[in-house]
């Protein structure tokens, strides 16, 4: 009777102990398929061992090896998703807070701005997070940065002591950046100088030229009592250019501020060695 | 003590089991996992989960579940290959069924591409399903001798449904290009009006009757130039007009048309074109 029980409950051990070395081993494989950039195929098997893992032992570290593996793979939506439920099976706050940051990078990353400062306000009421400020703050400091606010993310990278080199390069953005609406009003004044503003200066010198000639016209002949070719002149040929020469200022502000955004993301992408989104 | 014999049974052949498959990729496991994925909507890596169960011991079944997700990945040909190899299965019925969804969806025309055999169903209900696609794809089709069934065969808010698109189709107030160019040559922008382009009716009025009195000032102030320049430019968009007319009422029409295919469309996708819920759906 007694070794009848013994067997049983040996067999029962065996059983769960084979089962979970069998899920253990599938997680190191899906781990190493991670390593080996084979986002694809870590992801199926790391749903392989959600599937298998009935226990949920490892519900946690494999939701968050999928959805590393859909960020990386660009499926930012699939990841956000799986770091939610990573979030759920978090054994503590450390591993709470770590996976709730990773959905804010990402949420930088589709520029979903207002959510990400939503998202930041509610981790700095939570008293679980008290300690974890300054990581609060530097994420910030990032979305200010992707969404073009310069000049907040220097403020915020200036009051963390190791974030001073991102301070500096945002610093001197702000300074590189174009105004558009000085470029605009300049041109209100005189047209082409939005477009000298901002280095185009062929476009500048065109620019002048038409609204100087078409101006001269319209003015001769309302000068000379043609009210009608003035009205005309004016309306259908001066009028268009002086707007022409208006749009163009804030189009070539613009673009070269897209420029200068793009290659400081570039920049920081390739040189900057601490945390980015 | 029966109990612990029963229970240890129970557990030796689980064990025996386990040790014998050796690991989660047997193909009863491999199915479980993929059945997970279908229902995760992952129907790519499903898919090749079924394969794989598939390579060792094949199964109608199976391959039927790697049609359906080739179906929902709207990979049509692929689908369409694997239900065609399914006819003379115990699926056979089903795998029917889901091939006309695919020709409608691929904007055949299902009676020349189906033959006798193909809508021939044994099952009432896909019977039913497949005459209500079929007079669906009548309807798309611009067939003229459609056939509304007189049997009871389609529900009354199908019947009717199908029956209000087919008027729409058939009957709807379409605008004649000739007419509204008529309209324009007698009042310019009344052709445009007519085919409710408002704005632009209005402005081919006020154009085209400035120009004319512009023409006619210059004549009476004996500026010749400027009344042959504006008389020009009152022709050229009392013309314009006429022309823009014929065209807006095509566009008027094209727009008609586009807005009640889409309507169509969007309601036979609600209705899942008729195909009963348990062929495609595998979860609850």
């Amino acid at each position: 009777m007694k070794a009848r029980w013994l067997i049983f409950i040996f067999a029962l051990f065996f059983k769960t102990a084979l089962t979970q070395t069998q899920i253990e081993k599938q997680l190191a494989f899906a781990e190493s398929l991670f390593t080996q950039e084979k986002y694809f195929e870590a992801v199926t098997e790391a749903k392989r061992v959600s599937f298998f893992d009935s226990s949920h032992q490892y519900s946690f570290k494999v939701n968050r090896l999928i959805a590393e593996s859909y960020r990386q793979g660009g499926k930012l939506s699939e990841a956000v998703n799986y770091f939610t439920k990573a979030e759920m099976s978090a054994q503590n706050s450390n591993d709470l807070f770590k996976t709730k940051i990773e959905v804010i990078k990402i949420n930088i990353i589709r520029r979903a701005f207002s959510l990400v400062n939503h998202q930041l306000d509610e981790l700095e009421k939570d008293a679980r997070f008290a300690s974890d400020s300054l990581s609060l703050r530097y994420w910030r400091g990032w979305n200010y940065l992707f969404n073009d606010d310069w000049e907040n993310a220097a403020e915020i990278f200036g009051r963390i002591d190791s974030t001073k080199s991102l301070k500096n390069i945002c610093e001197e953005v702000q300074k590189k950046k174009y105004s558009v609406s000085f470029a605009k009003a300049i041109s209100v004044v005189l047209p082409g100088a939005g477009q000298f503003y901002t280095g185009n200066y062929f476009s500048g010198v065109l620019s002048f030229g038409w609204n100087a000639l078409l101006g001269y016209a319209t003015v001769k002949a309302f000068a000379s009592e043609r009210v009608f070719d003035g009205m005309m002149v004016g309306s259908l040929l001066w009028l268009r250019f002086y707007n022409g020469n208006l749009s163009n200022a804030e189009k070539f502000a613009e673009e070269k501020n897209g420029k200068l955004f793009n290659e400081t993301l570039e920049y920081l992408q390739k040189n900057y060695q601490g945390l980015k989104p | 003590m029966r109990k612990i014999i029963f229970l240890e049974m129970l557990f030796g052949f689980q064990l025996l089991g386990f040790c014998q498959d050796g690991s989660l990729f047997t193909p009863q496991n491999r199915k479980a996992f993929a059945d997970f994925l279908f229902c995760e909507k992952d129907y790519l890596r499903a898919s090749d989960e079924y394969a794989a169960a598939n390579t060792t011991a094949k199964n109608d079944s199976v391959t039927y579940n790697i049609g359906l997700c080739f179906l929902k990945m709207n990979n049509f040909e692929k689908a369409e290959e694997i239900f065609l190899s399914l006819k003379n299965s115990s699926l056979c019925e089903e795998s029917k069924l889901l091939l006309l969804k695919i020709s409608y969806l691929q904007n055949r025309n299902i009676f020349t591409h189906a033959d006798t055999a193909s809508l021939h169903f044994e099952n009432p209900e896909y019977k039913t399903a497949s005459r209500k696609l079929l007079l669906a794809a009548q309807i798309k089709a611009g067939m003229m001798n459609r056939i509304f069934p007189t049997e009871n065969i389609l529900e009354k808010n199908d019947w009717q449904a199908l029956y209000i698109f087919e008027q729409e189709f058939f009957q709807s107030g379409r605008k004649s290009p000739t007419v509204a160019a008529l309209f324009s040559a007698v009042v310019p922008g009344a052709g445009k009006i007519y085919t409710k382009n408002y704005g632009d009716g209005i402005t081919s009025l006020l154009v085209t009757g400035l120009f004319s009195f512009l023409s006619y000032d210059n004549f009476n102030a004996n500026h010749k130039t400027r009344g042959w320049i504006f008389a020009g430019l009152s022709a050229f968009f009392y013309s314009g007009n006429i022309y823009g007319s014929y065209v807006s009422a095509r566009n008027y029409n094209l727009e008609k048309e586009e807005e009640l295919n889409e309507n169509f469309e969007s309601y036979l996708s609600s209705k899942n074109y008729f195909i009963p819920e348990e062929i495609e759906e595998k979860c609850k």
